[in-house]
C-alpha cells in the first residue's frame, strides 16, 4: 500500500483511476462504496411522467372551449326540446321566466302567511317544534366540531 | 372491524335521528289526520301538518304548512301551501293569489284565480305553470314530458353560468370542498340532512317574530344563507363528482389533456353528468336532491372550504400553555 499515491486517489478518484490497478487496497474500497463504472450505469431512470398527479396540479388551467361547448350542448338541446313539445324557445323561455319571477312583495307575503299560520297552530305543534329545534340545532352544532377529514387541495 | 364498527354505529344512529326528525318536519299530508269535505268551513282556514279540502266557502286565507289543499268551492282570499300541492278543481275559485312553496299547482279547467299563481322553489311546479296556457301540452302527456326536459335544461344552463362564477372566484376553496366530500361522503350527508332541517325549523320559529320588526330580517338572511349554501355545495358536488371520472391518473395523462384539465373542467363535467342524470323521471330528481343534502353538509362541514372551526373551544387558563 502505497500511501501518498491512496492520498490522491482518494482526492480525486476518477482522475487517478490508474491507481486502482496497482493497490489492491483501494481497489476493494472503491468496490465496496460502488463508485465503479458499473455501479453507475446500475443507477435505475426514474420516469416522472408516472407520477400520480396532486390534486392542485395543473388546477388553474381555465377550459374555456368545454364550458363554451358545454353551454351551446345545453342550449341546443333545451331549444330542440322545446321545439319538438310545440312550443317556439323564445315563447318556452319566456314562460319558465314568467312562471319562476318571483315579485319582490311574494317574500314579504309569504312571511306574513307564515307568521299568522304559527301563531295559529296547536299547543302540541309549538311543544314539538321547540323540541325539534333544540335537538336539531345541538346535534348540529355538535357534528360542526369534528375537523374536515380530506387534504387540504388548496395547498400551492 | 369492531374499529369500523365503532366509527359506523354513531354516525348511523346519527343519520337515523335525523330522518325521524326531518320525517316529523316534513311529515306528508294525511298522516296527522284529514280534514273532511262535511267538515264546516270558519271564515279563513289555517292548518299544520294536515291536508285540507275545501268544499264550501270560505271568507278569508286558507294558509297550510307541511299538507295540500283541494279546493272545490270559493275561497275570498289567498290560497298559501308550504311543503305541499294545491289542485284546483273544476268549479273552484279563488279571488287573490294561489301560492305553493315547494309544492305544485294544479289547475282544473273551470277553476278562477283572480290573482297570481305562483310555484316558488320546485322544478315540478315550474313545469305546471310554465305549461299552463299551452293547449298541446295540456292534451298530450307526451308534449308535456319533452317541455319538462327543456325546462330542466334551461335551468342547468342557469346552473352552468353560476357554477362558472363560483369556480371562477373562489376554485381553491371548491377543491378543498370537493376533496373532503370524496374523503368523508357519509358525514357530509348526515350534516346535510341535520341542517336542512334546521334551517326549516329555524325558519318556522323565526316565522313567530314576523309581527314585530325583527322577524322579516332574520327571516331574509337565513334564507340567503341556505340558497349561498346550497349554490356553493352544489359547485363542490359538481367538482367532486367530475373529479372522480375524469381526473387525470399521473402526469403524462395531465400533459395530454387540453380541455378536461383544472378545476372548470372538473366542474363542468360534474355538472352535465349530474344534470343529464336529472332527466330521469323519478329517479333523477332523487339524485339532485341527495346531491343537494350532500352539498350543504360539505360546504358546512369544511366552512366553505375555509377548512376553519365554527366553534372555538373553550380552554381555562389553567390549560392555556403560555
Amino acid at each position: 500500500m502505497n500511501t501518498d499515491q491512496c492520498q490522491k486517489f482518494l482526492e480525486d478518484p476518477e482522475a487517478e483511476s490508474d491507481h486502482l490497478s496497482s493497490c489492491r487496497h483501494c481497489a476493494a474500497l472503491a468496490d465496496a462504496l460502488g463508485s465503479s463504472e458499473t455501479g453507475r450505469e446500475a443507477i435505475p431512470v426514474i420516469e416522472t411522467g408516472t407520477f400520480p398527479v396532486a390534486p392542485w396540479e395543473g388546477a388553474h388551467h381555465r377550459s374555456w372551449s368545454l364550458v363554451a361547448t358545454a353551454a351551446t350542448a345545453i342550449a341546443i338541446s333545451a331549444a330542440l326540446f322545446f321545439l319538438v313539445s310545440g312550443i317556439s324557445p323564445m315563447v318556452g323561455a319566456s314562460r319558465i321566466l314568467e312562471s319562476a319571477w318571483m315579485p319582490s312583495s311574494l317574500p314579504l307575503q309569504l312571511a306574513r302567511h307564515l307568521g299568522s299560520a304559527v301563531h295559529g297552530a296547536p299547543l302540541s305543534f309549538h311543544v314539538t317544534l321547540a323540541c325539534c329545534f333544540v335537538v336539531v340545532n345541538v346535534l348540529l352544532a355538535f357534528l360542526l366540531k369534528r375537523a374536515p377529514k380530506g387534504i387540504n387541495a388548496s395547498t400551492e | 372491524m369492531r374499529r369500523l364498527n365503532r366509527a359506523l354505529l354513531p354516525a348511523g344512529g346519527l343519520a337515523a335521528l335525523a330522518m325521524i326528525v326531518l320525517a316529523m318536519v316534513m311529515a306528508p299530508a294525511g298522516a296527522f289526520g284529514k280534514l273532511m269535505a262535511s267538515e264546516t268551513t270558519p271564515p279563513g282556514r289555517m292548518s299544520v301538518a294536515r291536508s285540507l279540502h275545501v268544499s264550501s266557502p270560505v271568507s278569508g286565507d286558507v294558509e297550510l304548512i307541511g299538507g295540500s289543499v283541494i279546493v272545490d268551492s270559493a275561497v275570498d282570499g289567498n290560497v298559501v301551501v308550504f311543503g305541499g300541492n294545491v289542485e284546483l278543481r273544476p268549479g273552484a275559485s279563488v279571488t287573490g293569489d294561489v301560492i305553493s312553496v315547494g309544492g305544485r299547482i294544479t289547475a282544473a279547467e273551470g277553476s278562477r284565480v283572480g290573482g297570481r299563481m305562483v310555484s316558488p322553489g320546485s322544478l315540478a311546479g315550474a313545469v305546471e305553470l310554465a305549461s299552463r296556457g299551452g293547449s298541446t301540452l295540456t292534451e298530450h302527456g307526451s308534449s308535456r314530458t319533452l317541455f319538462g326536459a327543456a325546462v330542466s335544461l334551461s335551468l342547468l344552463l342557469i346552473w352552468l353560468v353560476v357554477s362558472v362564477l363560483v369556480t371562477l372566484g373562489a376554485s381553491k376553496d371548491i377543491r378543498s370542498t370537493s376533496s373532503e366530500l370524496v374523503a368523508s361522503p357519509f358525514y357530509s350527508f348526515v350534516i346535510g340532512l341535520i341542517a336542512l332541517t334546521s334551517f326549516i325549523l329555524t325558519a318556522i320559529v323565526f316565522s313567530y317574530l314576523v309581527p314585530y320588526l325583527v322577524g322579516i330580517p332574520l327571516l331574509a338572511a337565513l334564507g340567503l344563507f341556505a340558497l349561498l349554501t346550497k349554490i356553493y355545495g352544489m359547485v363542490a358536488v359538481f367538482h367532486a363528482v367530475g373529479t372522480m371520472l375524469t381526473r387525470p391518473r399521473h402526469r403524462n395523462d395531465l400533459g395530454r389533456r387540453r380541455w378536461i384539465r383544472g378545476d372548470l373542467a372538473m366542474v363542468i363535467v360534474g355538472l352535465v353528468i349530474l344534470g343529464v342524470i336529472r332527466m330521469i323521471p323519478l329517479v333523477g330528481a332523487a339524485i339532485w336532491m341527495g346531491a343537494s343534502i350532500f352539498g350543504t353538509g360539505v360546504a358546512l362541514a369544511t366552512r366553505f372550504g375555509k377548512r376553519e372551526p365554527w366553534f372555538l373551544e373553550w380552554r381555562s387558563t389553567a390549560q392555556v400553555d403560555l
